[in-house]
């Protein structure tokens, strides 16, 4: 059994994106009282930056993890809540939780665990959001297996280099065994982003659905596309 | 001269030679994202004519083929979310023009928005604003926005210097096949549909913006259903007309920009120059081209015109100004000299004058002659002041006086004069240092005395020759004290060690003639020779007795070393020794006493073992080797030739005298007496027998062998006598054993021992045994030899 109690750890919240219940396109929908204005702006700054969809790649999920200046650990849920008032498809919403350092702390730093604190049904009366609280849940066993990509994304991420791995979907998984592997120190500072479609240079570690347009001979990016391909040639 | 930069001319060069930025202003669903996607699809394709657009950055290309992907599949493109650059290239003929658009969200241009989208708008070069023709029913979101244009209009009024916005706006009317599809307008009068929904805009436009235009767009054409999404097939209505005007608008601009950095920098010809070049590169076909170069080319011309005019101004201002600088340098010169300062002051200023006015000779060539007469002068009288005085180096001022000598021919007689001067007081004060020298010494007297004798040597017309002669004598008489105290030393020490026991008289000899060779007029030279002969003296008399301690010391038989002795003082002393004769006649003695020593060492072993005489005959060698010349060297070589002979088999004749047998040991069967007769086995070879003497028992045979009997050192010898009386009988046998000397007993009378003296035999042979003379006792004057044997 499990001999200590689960912590439960309080979090502000808010909701930005583009809902077919308003006209308003991108927007704030709604807060917690307790959400600073530098918050939102790093929050809108943020999902404005993790790019439009392509054609054809999976839609927007995972979580993106960012630090702001003075301390606040956000962790944005980006989803879809369908096409916008005007009727165009892929709109875009982003749920946000901000903890700050001593429910951070509590969290491990680990963003995966925060996940029961996301929902994606929202309406148009979440105007007003109340501050939130989860119970981490009891850690169980990995029953993953090892990503062989993981050892090497958190050697770059240790020696200050940014990971961008090729992918179907979220990394949710391989981001959660990097995460773990990282020593608290990194995880308290590092960014992440599961799932996005550019880089704008903001996170460690980012799943995209293409790395097209990027210098692979970049020493500060480890790219790890989806089906590597033959191994770079030894200069004669 | 380039003007002096100033931000506004430097921002105004960047708007004209950089890419062209675009402001494509429009709320949200107003189809900007739509309307970029088609413009650059049409364009490229060559839908346009004489219009071709092309994206230039990978991601920008990557983004609006995305965009004509979904609307090609009849997806309409989604709300934009993220800011995205578009690098874009627009060409119309040869004209080339690059473009930066970006697109964003509608919803930041939204009133009291401060989204960074709005700064690229501040500082763009034109713009295309999006109304969308249909829009809301509403009349206030028409109002809200046209005011979000005319906010946009304000912040360009705002600041500008006049009230005109400073940039053509062209106002796109989207979604026009919605206008065309309710019965309005047709897209040439679409400026009716502006004046009916869009009044406010056309207003502002037509107040601040001059260069602005209207068009009636549709991204999908008339055939595109009501909900908005693209039709199947994409009839795009009107977008040539906006591009074909931004390119006319943006060369316009380039003009004009153009023309007023002209204005503000009308001699700033590399600023305009680059202006031209990028202008150029831009519409290389443009027919203002030509006029530009050619008022370029103007521009660069009286540029060069007037820097030849200035740089000539420059110089003959310059020239005029040497000219006055060097001639009020002169005066200024000649009015120091004349002030009364010394002569080096004004040799210094005549010095500086001349290195500080090189174009003097040029402009002023008469007061330049003056200027360097004046300078020798200054310089020669400086120098036979500095002489006087001691103030200079010699070496300096000597080299100074013989580049003056050249320079200045005409002031030789004062040159040698300050050169006189200058010899004068080097004599003295190297007199004065000689002098001090010798009143308080702290070299050698020796180098001190030379340095008199090079004073002497290289001035000997120096007026303190008497003195330094006076000088040197008593520097010598000073060196000869020296002298005489250190050899009364050297002599008093070498006196010290002669007083110790055993002195080291060849080292003091040696030292004494080595000072003799070195000091041989020393005051106590006579003194040292006779030490030497008293040393020499003492030398042999105490070798002498050495030899002799050491004889007389020493066992009797160490004559090797004693003779040693003798020699080593004989070879010491060989010349003038006072025991010569003495040290001979022991030599003499102690050979004389080994030779008998030896001698008598082989003798008593001879004597005492006459049988081997293979250790006499060592003995013998050993004798002869010591001694080859000794007393008894013949009689040892005799001995050795003897014992060589008999170690080698030798034939020896063999002679029987007579016999004498008892009578009672011969058979008397017969006539009375024994027939006997002898039998010899000598090295086991038979001789004999001798003839038979009958009937006496004193038979004499004096028979001599027939065969020589062979012998040598060890063979043994048998002798068998025989009674033939009725039967032969052996009357005695005598063998020699183990005698190696057995051939002696062919030699004289016979004693068979077994006869008991009964029977004797005589022989003869040539056979002798070597022998050894019994040596006398030597005697010498000096040692009593020991008894002799």
């Amino acid at each position: 059994m499990w001999p200590f109690s689960r912590p439960t750890v309080p979090f502000e919240q808010a909701v930005y994106g583009s809902f077919p219940f308003w006209h308003r396109g991108y927007d704030l929908l709604g807060r917690s009282p307790g959400c600073k204005a530098e918050w939102i702006s790093a929050m809108k700054e943020t999902c404005q930056r993790l790019g439009e969809r392509p054609r054809g790649a999976a839609p927007p999920s995972g979580l993106v993890s960012r630090w702001l200046a003075d301390g606040i650990w956000m962790v944005v849920h980006p989803f879809s809540p369908g096409s916008d008032d005007v009727g165009r498809p892929d709109a875009v919403a982003f749920h946000a939780v901000f903890l700050d350092p001593g429910a951070s702390r509590r969290v491990d730093y680990l963003p995966d665990r925060l996940s029961p604190a996301f929902r994606e049904e929202f309406g148009a009366d979440d105007g007003a959001l109340e501050p939130g609280s989860i119970t981490i849940p009891r850690p169980g066993p990995d029953e993953d297996p090892a990503d062989p990509r993981a050892d090497p994304i958190v050697e770059a991420i240790l020696h200050g280099r940014r990971a961008l791995v090729e992918s179907d979907g979220p990394i949710d998984r391989l981001a959660g065994q990097v995460w773990a592997r990282l020593p608290s120190r990194h995880r308290r500072r590092r960014s992440l982003a599961t799932w996005a479609f550019a880089d704008a240079g903001l996170f460690d570690l980012i799943g995209m659905p293409r790395l097209t347009g990027f210098d692979p001979s970049d020493r500060r990016l480890l790219l790890l596309p989806a089906k590597p391909g033959p191994p770079p040639r030894r200069g004669c | 001269m380039a003007e002096r930069r100033s931000p506004d001319l430097d921002a105004l060069e960047r708007r004209l030679t950089g890419p062209k930025r675009i402001a494509l202003f429009g709320h949200r669903a107003v189809g900007k994202t739509t309307l970029l996607a088609m413009f650059y699809r049409e364009a490229s394709a060559g839908q346009i004519p004489g219009i071709r657009l092309a994206a230039v950055g990978a991601r920008g290309a990557e983004y609006l083929a995305d965009k004509i992907a979904r609307i090609e599949a009849g997806e309409p493109p989604a709300g934009t979310l993220t800011e995205t650059d578009l690098e874009l290239r627009l060409y119309r003929g040869p004209a080339k023009i690059d473009l930066i658009v970006k697109d964003y969200q509608g919803e930041h241009v939204s009133l009291g928005s401060d989204a960074s989208i709005l700064e690229f708008f501040a500082d763009c070069d034109a713009v295309l604003l999006c109304l969308d023709s249909v829009g809301s029913d509403d009349p206030a979101d028409r109002r809200r926005r046209q005011q979000e244009v005319e906010h946009l209009l304000e912040r360009y009024i705002g600041v500008s210097d006049d009230t005109m916005v400073g940039r053509p706006i062209a106002l796109l009317l989207t979604k026009y096949d919605r206008v065309l599809a309710a019965g309005g307008p047709a897209p040439d009068r679409a400026e009716e549909v502006v004046e009916t929904w869009f009044g406010m805009t056309r207003h502002a436009l037509a107040s601040h913006a001059p260069r602005s235009a209207v068009f009636a767009v549709s991204s999908y054409g008339a055939n595109a259903p009501s909900d908005g999404s693209p039709p199947e097939h994409l009839e795009p209505m009107g977008l040539e007309g906006p591009l074909l005007w931004l390119v006319e608008q943006v060369e316009a601009t380039d003009r004009e920009l153009l023309e007023w950095i002209w204005d503000l920098a009308p001699r700033d010809a590399s600023r305009i120059a680059r202006c031209v070049k990028a202008y150029a590169r831009r519409y290389p076909n443009s027919p203002k081209l030509i006029e530009y170069r050619r008022r370029l080319r103007q521009l660069r011309r009286r540029g060069v015109v007037r820097g030849m005019v200035r740089g000539a101004a420059a110089l003959v201002a310059l020239i005029s100004g040497l000219a006055i600088y060097d001639a009020a340098g002169f005066h200024l010169a000649l009015a120091f000299e004349r002030g009364g300062h010394p002569a080096p002051q004004v040799a210094r200023r005549w010095e500086q004058f001349l290195a500080w006015h090189p174009t003097q000779p040029l402009f002023w060539p008469d007061e330049s002659r003056t200027a360097r007469t004046r300078r020798d002068e200054a310089r020669v009288a400086s120098a036979r002041l500095r002489a006087e005085v001691g103030t200079a180096e010699p070496e300096q001022l000597r080299s100074e006086l013989a580049e003056l000598k050249e320079s200045a021919p005409e002031k030789l007689l004062d040159i040698q004069e300050a050169e006189s001067t200058l010899r004068r007081r080097e004599a003295e004060a190297r007199w004065q240092e000689i002098r001090a020298e010798a009143l308080l010494p702290s070299r050698p007297p020796e180098d001190r005395l030379v340095m008199i004798q090079e004073f002497l040597r290289e001035d000997p017309d120096t007026p303190f020759a008497e003195q330094a002669v006076e000088l040197a004598d008593l520097i010598r008489k000073e060196i000869d004290d020296r002298l005489e105290q250190r050899d009364r030393e050297v002599v008093d020490a070498w006196l010290v060690d002669a007083r110790l026991p055993d002195p080291d008289y060849l080292d003091l000899i040696e030292r004494a003639r080595t000072f003799l060779e070195a000091r041989p007029d020393s005051p106590r030279a006579e003194e040292v020779r006779g030490l030497i002969d008293d040393w020499l003296d003492r030398l042999d008399r105490r070798d002498y007795e050495r030899a002799v301690a050491f004889e007389e010391a020493s066992p009797r038989q160490g004559f090797e070393e004693q003779i040693r002795r003798y020699r080593e003082y004989l070879q010491a002393h060989a010349e003038g020794g006072s025991y010569i004769e003495q040290a001979k006649d022991a030599i003499s003695r102690i050979e004389g006493r080994r030779d008998e020593y030896l001698y008598r060492q082989a003798f008593d072993h001879w004597a005492t073992h006459p049988r081997d005489l293979a250790e006499v005959s060592r003995r013998l060698r050993d004798y002869l080797a010591s001694n080859p010349e000794g007393r008894y060297s013949r009689s040892a070589r005799e001995f050795l030739e003897r014992w060589e002979r008999i170690t080698k088999a030798n034939e020896y004749r063999v002679t029987l005298v007579r016999g004498s047998v008892d009578p009672g040991v011969a058979k008397t069967l017969s006539g009375g007496g024994p027939d006997l007769g002898v039998v010899l086995w000598v090295a086991g070879e038979k001789h004999g027998p001798t003839p038979v003497i009958p009937n006496s028992s004193e038979p004499v045979w004096n028979y001599t062998f027939p065969r020589p009997v062979r012998w040598k050192y060890g063979d043994d010898v048998v002798i068998q006598l025989i009674d033939h009386d009725y039967s032969d009988s052996t009357v005695a046998t005598l063998r020699s054993g183990d005698d190696p000397l057995a051939m002696r007993v062919l030699t004289g009378t016979v004693r068979p021992s077994k006869t008991r003296g009964l029977v004797t035999l005589e022989f003869e042979s040539d056979f002798e045994l070597p022998r050894l003379p019994r040596p006398r006792a030597y005697v010498d004057g000096t040692r009593t030899p020991t008894g002799a044997d």
